[in-house]
């Protein structure tokens, strides 16, 4: 049914297309990942330490 | 450098937002434990509209989801975002309106879901108004958010952030296609898709509920809030680019496995399949990045029961995410569908993914925000061992449940009839099962009681910094990018982000979606498809409000076992154009009890067989577990909004006459005579209830329910045989 369903509604680029995009999509997104400079991955890696929490550094040092 | 700017965090409506979960938590989790209390004691409905199980258990889904989780997301993603993008939130008018918006919303819902006021579409129940106020609260959410992102002092956004902001598009994207419906009065309305079109829709939106309102922003939480109780970055940065990329790619085509063997058109349930197995590859992706994340200090989550929560919740997240996957393949879909696999399923994610990860960021975060420590690790340890166990005591009987019950739906004799023929004997089987899942609910919902007197303390310890105060650079606008990556660029523009993460999901909805529109004319139109009169309509209607679907599916699958069991006659699977006039659709996705969809072309189900049922059970099948509808027997008929539903139906293509709204109240009462008159000749006077007005009963709730599920799967049968 589905092949009739493509053919009388003239989509066939639909079945097509998203293997386009994600081939396209992921070597794009791997090649730019692994191109990125290690020192620019240091610094966002390392984002969510850079405020020192206001409070105790732990706050599991005591028990009551 | 610049001089450093000082700024305050608002700490306050974190606060707030915790506290919204915690309590709706609290609520959600009790209801989700009475419900499952009802499975083993019916009458703990209190024979009670407001607290029977189909009307309560969309509200513990809703409270859980909606009020727990979605609250835990607000404070987790207020508190980080101020922090990694180093300023106080856009706006604090806008961040209360979403507050106290968002809150009544939730009251809202605890009003009108026990009432019945619900779109029965899972997930998706509350009705229009309240549909038109969540995505006003939720376009302030996005507004005070991106609002924050251009007015960020850090010129780089965070990984954590992207899942925000995908979240956002995202359900903003989901929540306006699923709830296109057209009003019949200030509270009800029809959805503008029907049959098969609102089923593939309705799950597209279900399946993304799943994805982008527990999963996405979870795992920014994750990429935010492990690190900094681990105290060390993210594993690998560049995993969780890639992670993100591919998840919110893939997530949005995978909703079809929901109607696998369903009359959805089969390449639409292979996409879902396909999509779905490729899934396993960015979810294990984000998994393994989190728990790497601890290389080196796995002595420490030993001792630090915050480590040890977000553990089983990473852990948790890497179950469901492996077995989803599995349960997308037709074959193993064949057996999860419709049992208690699929419930045993979403608890691994809500209670050890979500609630896990929930306890370990509040118990992290709270203590900061009040300026003190946890009150007591021991308590917090104990809580996360009595929730493991709450966890594994929930699931591991209801995964047994579910085979058993499976096996024995599907068990033939050596001369070909069913062994387990009545659904109840699959249903006694399993209640030892229902027992144990009841102890686990009570393990879990323990140790959410221990975490709750433990967080207030350390609140009641401790004083909330309401403002807190910090400094950073301010950024530089004018500093040259030249030879940046265009991701670099990307993610340095939020509304350009938030452009190209709308147009990664819109592509698989659109390709997912669009195909189905043209269905409308490949559906194989079959005469004998009548539109449902206007005592069916109304029965219809008392049905959804009653919440039937919630244990009664009406999609017989072309399976021998489930057409000997459900249309013995005929033989006869749920065919697609048998939906066309369903606004909504009710194919349901659980089978507590049996499937009803060739209800009316059974031979037990006489009209006298139903209003003995409907008003005790336990009288028709002795060991059902189904509640009472007593009120349906003292109610009356409402004819009030009746024209009005007439008149939607027939703007949607539903072929009443011209005109016929008019005579459509004649039309009931002369249908609810017969029924009347069947009944009458199939009981003595003796037989009705002594609260049942005998002159009055073709004015009853009841006789409008039995007409509908006497006009259930008739459509099957050509005219002229009729």
């Amino acid at each position: 049914m589905y092949k009739k369903l493509l053919e009388s509604a003239d989509i066939e680029w639909m079945a097509i297309l998203p293997l386009i995009i994600f081939v396209t999509f992921f070597v794009v997104v791997i090649i730019r990942v692994v191109r990125s400079k290690q020192s620019f991955i240091d610094k966002m890696a390392n984002l969510p330490l850079e405020d020192d929490d206001s409070v105790p550094a732990s706050s599991l040092e005591s028990d009551n | 450098m610049s001089q450093k700017e000082q700024f305050y965090y608002d700490n306050e409506i974190v606060r707030k937002f915790a506290l919204a979960s915690i309590v709706f938590g609290f609520i959600g989790m009790l209801v989700g434990l009475w419900i499952a209390l009802e499975l083993i004691f019916p009458s703990l409905n209190l024979n009670l509209p407001f607290t029977t199980f189909g009307r309560i258990r969309p509200l513990h889904t809703n409270a859980v989801i909606f009020a727990f989780v979605g609250n835990a997301i607000f404070a987790g993603v207020y508190y980080s975002i101020q922090r990694l993008l180093k300023t106080r939130l856009f706006s604090d008018v806008l961040s209360n309106i979403h507050f106290w918006g968002w809150q009544l919303i939730i009251l809202a819902a605890a009003i009108t879901l026990p009432l019945g006021i619900t779109s029965s579409y899972e997930y998706a129940e509350l009705e229009w108004p309240i549909d038109i106020a969540i995505a006003v609260i939720w376009v302030i959410f996005g507004i005070n958010m991106i609002g924050t992102m251009i007015k960020r002092r850090e010129a780089h956004l965070y990984v954590a952030i992207w899942f925000y902001i995908a979240t956002w598009v995202t359900v903003t994207l989901l929540h306006v296609v699923n709830n296109l419906e057209v009003p019949y009065s200030w509270i009800k309305s029809y959805p503008l898709f029907a049959g098969v079109q609102a089923a593939l829709v309705q799950w597209w939106y279900g399946h993304n509920a799943v994805a982008f309102f527990l999963t996405t922003p979870y795992l920014g939480l994750m990429y935010y809030f492990l690190p900094k109780a681990a105290n060390r970055p993210v594993y690998s940065y560049r995993l969780s680019i890639i992670h993100f990329w591919s998840l919110i790619f893939l997530y949005i085509w995978a909703g079809p496995h929901h109607l696998l063997y369903s009359t959805l058109p089969d390449w639409a349930q292979s996409l879902g399949t396909v999509f779905s197995l490729m899934l396993i590859a960015p979810s294990w992706g984000g998994m393994l990045n989190g728990l790497l994340t601890l290389r080196g200090a796995w002595d420490r989550v030993a001792n630090d029961p915050i480590l040890k929560f977000m553990v089983v919740a990473v852990t948790a997240y890497g179950m469901s995410t492996f077995e989803g996957p599995m349960l997308s393949i037709k074959s193993i879909n064949a057996i999860s569908h419709f049992t208690d696999w699929t419930i045993a399923h979403v608890h691994i994610g809500t209670l050890g993914w979500n609630g896990f990860l929930t306890f370990g960021v509040f118990y992290w975060m709270l203590p900061r925000i009040f300026g003190t420590k946890l009150h007591s690790v021991k308590l917090a340890n104990t809580h996360f061992w009595i929730g493991t166990l709450g966890i594994l005591f929930y699931s591991i009987p209801l995964y047994w449940a579910a085979w058993t019950q499976n096996l024995m739906w599907e068990q033939f004799t050596p001369d070909g009839r069913l062994t387990h023929s009545e659904f109840i004997q699959t249903v006694t089987q399993i209640l030892p099962m229902y027992r144990m899942r009841a102890i686990g609910a009570t393990l879990y919902f323990t140790g959410l009681l221990i975490f709750m007197y433990n967080i207030f303390v350390t609140m009641k310890n401790g004083k909330i910094v309401k403002n807190e105060l910090a400094e950073a650079a301010p950024r530089d606008n004018k500093k040259s990018y030249t030879g940046e990556t265009a991701h670099r660029l990307l993610e340095r523009k939020p509304i350009r982000f938030t452009v190209w993460a709308l147009v990664a999901v819109a592509i698989g909805g659109m390709i997912e979606i669009i195909p189905m529109l043209f269905v409308d004319n490949e559906v194989p139109k079959n005469l004998s498809v009548e539109p449902y009169t206007p005592l069916e309509l109304t029965g219809r209607d008392i049905f959804i409000r009653e919440g039937c679907v919630g244990c009664h599916s009406q999609m017989i699958r072309p399976f021998r076992s489930e057409v000997e069991r459900y249309d013995p006659d005929n033989k006869e699977y749920s065919k697609s154009w048998e939906y066309i006039y369903d606004r909504p659709f009710l194919w349901g996705s659980k089978r507590t009890g049996p499937d009803l969809h060739r209800e009316g072309l059974k031979t037990t189900g006489t009209e006298s067989w139903h209003f003995g049922h409907m008003y005790d059970p336990r009288s028709m099948i002795g060991q059902s577990i189904m509640p009472a509808y007593p009120w349906l027997y003292t109610k009356t008929i409402d004819e009030s909004t009746l024209k009005h539903k007439i008149n939607v139906l027939r703007m949607l293509g539903t072929p009443y006459p011209e005109g016929y709204e008019d005579i459509a109240s004649e039309d009931l009462h002369a249908q609810a005579k017969q029924v009347v008159a069947a009944l009458k000749s199939q009981l003595d006077e003796k037989d009705f209830p002594a609260e049942v007005d005998i002159n009055n009963l073709e004015n009853l709730e009841i006789i409008a329910l039995i007409a509908y599920l006497k006009d259930l799967g008739t459509d099957i049968i050509p005219k002229d045989k009729k």
